[in-house]
Parts: C-alpha cells; structure tokens; sequence
C-alpha cells in the first residue's frame, strides 16, 4: 500500500531540499534557480531572503523557511541570527505575489505569420520559459531584466515579434 | 443629520483593530450558515487589518492617530529600504506582514526569528487564497481553502497581543 505524506510531516523531503539548498549555496548557479533574493532591512545588519525554486512544491511556507535558516546557518555562519524575515516559494506563487511582474512574449499572431513558432518557442524553453495564461512567457523583476532578455533573443530571431508586457496586481486596476 | 455612513470614524490603529475583530466575528457567522466564500473574503480582511494595525504600531504611530493615504503611500515606499523585494499593493496582506517585522526589527523590541518568520509565513500562505477581488466572484471554494483561511485568520486573532 502507497503511503502518501503530506508536506509537514515529509521529513526525508525536507531534509533532501535542506542538503541540495546547502550545495546551492555554496556553488550557486549562474542561470536558472533557486534563485535567492537577499535584502538588508535598513541598517540593521539584518536579511530578508527570499528562494524561488519549484523543489518546494507543496511544503508549508514555515517549513521551507526553517530549511532557508538551517541552510543559511550552515554556508553562511556569519549570517546566523540575522536572517529575520526568510521565505521559499515557487515560481508561480512568486509571479502571484508579484515578484516578477514583467514578461518578455511573442506576439502569437505575428510569430504565425513568421513561420517561426517552433525556433521561437525553443528560444523561450532554452531560457526557461514558463507557460503563462496565454503562451509561453518568460519573467523577470526588473525592466532593464526584460531588456536584456528581449535584446538577446531579438539577436538570436529578429522580428517584430518579441515584446515586454508588464503585469499589474488585479487590485491595481479594481479597487483603490 | 448624520453624515454618509463611510464618513463616520476615521482610519487608525483603534478602528482597525477593532474592524478586524467586527470582520473575524462576521465571517464566523458566514460560516455557520455555509456562506463559505463570504466568510473567507470577510477572514482575509481581519487579519489585513491586523497587519496593518501591526505595522503602524511598530512605524511608531500612536494608536488614535489618523492613517492617512500619505502615511499608506509612506509606508510602501519604505518597503526598499526595509528589504522587501517588492513594495506591496495596498491589500498585499504578505508584503504588509514582512513590512510590520521589518520595521519592527527598527526598534528597541523586535519580534524574534522564529515568530517573525512565522508571521510572514502565515500571511503569505493566507494572501495564496485571498484576493480583494473574491467580492467579485461566486465560485465554491474548496474545504482545504476555507479551514486554512479560518486557521490563519484565528492565529492572527489569537497572537495579536504579541503581534502588536
């Protein structure tokens, strides 16, 4: 008989992540995740840290932090005691907090009248796409981010095609 | 005469602690008669009260003072300089969470690590289900949203003399 474990009670899953984090701490990637987003909060000398990396799947947000922390103290022992505010959450749950509020797309109507859909959407997979509400989307945090992007894969397929969409928060345009 | 009901009282710390009270009680009485959606949308703006009651506490401001919609915009501009990686959206209930620990940490009794990152955690995981646009709306949500609304609206409720 199967045995399915929910998300807090998964040790052996939550040990794995707090080991593979710890080796991504110390040989961080230079593309693709976790991605760690690391702020000092004022002049406390105190962290907010946040990790996008869809390993967490369906853990509890508190016990991806306490991971965050163990790991953190692990790599980082100077750092112990001053990560105040630690958070781990998928992709999509950061584009729903709106942490990645721009997109880089092709426009569909113009890519078809290209014939370019298939190295198009093997451009954006390449680069680590994510299907969004209409198509395939990638997603960044900055605009100058966007641009690069864009810039990039214009070299790699010119065309009219490849635009930046920024995404607003529903209550932006519903309620004040 | 009286004048127009949105008029009456005025935004701060009290009124929002004490409409964050009112809200949890009605959505209680939502639930009681299966009116689900309602009393999630209802428990999400009881713990948003919460935390911001909470973060202008911890901001230094008096309990009767008026919030005005300078002091809102304040605050989220101070989200940067508070280590926010994105400033919040006037019902962001995580961003405005991590704001009150943050700005708590500027004073002379910050919450402790454990506690903070429980509060933002909570938060988070309850701005995963709720939106101010649920009022639009007129879907069913599902058993697990309403129990972890309600279970994090009642931690809220429950901690808030620690969180203050």
């Amino acid at each position: 008989m199967p045995i399915i474990r929910n998300g807090t009670t998964n040790t052996n899953k939550t040990a794995l992540l707090r080991s593979r984090l710890i080796h991504e701490l110390r040989e961080p990637a230079v593309r693709g995740f976790p991605l760690v987003l690391e702020n000092q909060i004022g002049q406390t000398r105190k962290y907010h840290v946040t990790i996008i990396w869809d390993e967490w799947g369906d853990l509890p947000l508190q016990t991806r932090s306490r991971i965050i922390l163990d790991a953190y103290e692990e790599v980082f022992p100077d750092k112990t005691g001053r990560i105040s505010i630690a958070q781990g959450l998928t992709m999509s749950e950061a584009i729903s907090l709106g942490l990645f509020p721009y997109k880089v797309i092709a426009l569909p109507t113009r890519v078809e009248e290209s014939f370019l859909r298939d190295r198009v959407v093997d451009a954006l997979k390449r680069r680590g796409a994510i299907r969004g509400q209409y198509d395939l989307e990638l997603r960044y945090r900055t605009v100058e981010e966007a641009e690069l992007a864009r810039a990039e894969l214009q070299k790699e397929i010119p065309g009219d095609f490849w635009t930046i969409v920024q995404e607003m928060a529903p209550e932006v345009w519903t309620t004040t | 005469m009286f004048p127009p009901l949105y008029e009456r009282g005025y935004d701060c710390i009290v009124q929002f602690e004490d409409a964050a009270a009112q809200r949890s009680a009605e959505a209680e009485i939502l639930l009681k008669r299966s009116r689900h959606l309602g009393a999630i949308y209802l428990f999400g703006y009881s713990v948003e009260m919460r935390v911001k009651a909470a973060f202008f506490r911890n901001a230094g401001f008096l309990a009767g003072r008026l919030i005005s919609p300078q002091d809102r915009s304040n605050a989220i501009a101070m989200s940067a300089t508070l280590g926010l990686p994105v400033a919040p959206g006037p019902h962001d209930i995580a961003g405005w969470a991590a704001l009150a620990v943050a700005a708590r940490l500027t004073t002379a009794n910050p919450y402790n690590s454990a506690f903070g990152n429980l509060i933002v955690s909570q938060a988070t995981s309850l701005y995963l289900i709720w939106r101010e646009v649920l009022r639009y709306r007129s879907v069913p949500p599902i058993p697990r949203e309403i129990h972890a609304v309600r279970t994090i609206a009642g931690w809220f409720a429950n901690n808030y003399a620690m969180i203050r």
